[in-house]
């Protein structure tokens, strides 16, 4: 291992290891579903605040394989298990992790496969509704342009599926569909609350 | 021992002498490097290790982890000082955060399991750098649900940007959505402080689980 320098070290990691992600806005009435196109200053003059009661989130993994000649697009998903679901893209560039809402939804090209998976692509479920508990199954629908919509019964574990049935909707076919366990969090939830007051 | 070689003799019976007194030169030759290396070097071979390379970015000279002074999750005062004999591997992240977090933190359980009876000794501290939404109770909600043993801790935004510089931590929230909640940017690397306070180790987001337990059982030697 490289011996280095504790200042070029956090350089490095400064560099490395950020992950800088776009909040973005929603549709602040619109219950469970995602308008991936919103921006943040556009909604942002809505002030809609939803005063959030529970606000932990999670993450749903799967792959999408377009075995067709034409390219799909994701457009939303949507989930009673959370109050919003957004397609997060990770992308690395000079070693920078960038993640961001993919607004206008997500390309499913010709003939390929994109993969969710952790430290990748995620479906962000935001306001989770209640846990999601190990063991058990969240339905979730998804969007697609040409495909139409379908549900998928998505396991909760703590590791990705070894095996599964492929669902298969027009082109697309869809796999080791997960969502990793996850807390509603009610406590210190909704609106950023005033500073933690800790005892010391 | 000086001796003539055959070119330089004229003497039959001086090259004869000669070459006897180099084949005993060469055998004592033999002899020493073989006592020398036996003497010197294979029992270090046969002692120690090779030098163990760590997979995680290594501190060196380790000096002090710069101090850590906040709130844990069940309210109580805490300070890094009192990890003394203890490794802690520390994580800066948020319970808000969606994918890299709960990653790491998964991984950091199975670090744990992979100790066996070692994991005593050594703690998972979740740093927040989001104290204004991560309130003790919070932590400890979401902690309970990856290994209430992991220490979570938070503070005033004041005493968490004071532990930016020392650590070279970045956290940067962003704009906050319709219901005002909002992702924070932040550094994913992991810490690894050892049983005297020292700064040992770092690793990148995605280091192996295999590998951050190798580091680890090193450190417990």
């Amino acid at each position: 291992m490289t011996v280095f320098s504790r200042r070029h070290l956090f350089s490095a990691i400064a560099a490395a290891a950020i992950t800088p992600v776009v909040a973005t806005a929603h549709n602040g009435h619109d219950h469970g579903a995602s308008t991936p196109s919103a921006s943040p200053q556009a909604d942002s003059s809505h002030h809609d605040h939803d005063q959030a009661t529970n606000s932990g989130t999670g993450a749903v993994y799967l792959t999408i394989t377009n075995t067709g000649d034409t390219p799909d697009l994701l457009e939303s998903a949507t989930t009673e298990a959370a109050r919003l679901v957004q397609v997060h893209s990770m992308t690395m560039s000079d070693g920078v992790m960038k993640m961001e809402e993919q607004a206008g939804g997500l390309d499913i090209p010709a003939g390929e496969t994109v993969t969710f998976e952790p430290g990748g692509w995620h479906l962000m479920l935001i306001d989770l509704q209640h846990d999601l508990s190990p063991g058990s199954v969240l339905d979730i629908a998804l969007v697609f342009e040409h495909a139409g919509e379908v549900t998928l019964a998505v396991p909760v574990q703590w590791e990705a599926p070894t095996g599964d049935d492929p669902v298969v909707t027009g082109d697309l076919t869809i796999e080791h569909a997960w969502a990793r366990p996850a807390p509603m969090l009610t406590a210190g939830s909704g609106m950023a609350t005033p500073a933690a007051t800790p005892t010391d | 021992m000086q001796a003539d070689s055959p070119e330089q003799s004229s003497n039959p019976t001086a090259t004869r002498f000669s070459n006897g007194v180099i084949f005993s030169g060469i055998a004592v030759m033999v002899v020493v490097i073989a006592v020398l290396f036996t003497g010197f070097y294979w029992p270090g071979w046969m002692k120690d290790d090779p030098p163990y390379e760590f997979h995680g970015g290594n501190f060196t000279p380790p000096n002090p982890a710069a101090s850590i002074e906040l709130t844990d999750q069940d309210g109580n005062p805490f300070t890094l000082a009192q990890q003394s004999g203890k490794v802690s591997i520390i994580y800066f992240g948020y319970t808000y955060c969606p994918d890299f977090c709960p990653t790491t933190l998964v991984d950091l359980q199975k670090v744990e399991d992979a100790l066996g009876e070692d994991a005593d000794k050594v703690d998972v501290i979740l740093v927040t750098v989001d104290p204004e939404r991560d309130t003790p109770e919070r932590l400890k909600e979401y902690l309970a649900f990856f290994n209430p043993e992991f220490i979570g801790l938070t503070g005033t935004v004041e005493q968490i940007d004071a532990l930016k510089g020392p650590w070279g931590i970045i956290a940067t929230p962003q704009p906050a959505d319709g219901s005002g909640q909002y992702l924070v940017d932040h550094s994913t690397a992991l810490y690894a402080v050892d049983q005297d306070g020292n700064l040992r180790l770092t690793w990148a987001y995605g280091t192996p689980v295999e590998h951050i337990t190798e580091d680890i059982q090193h450190i417990l030697k």
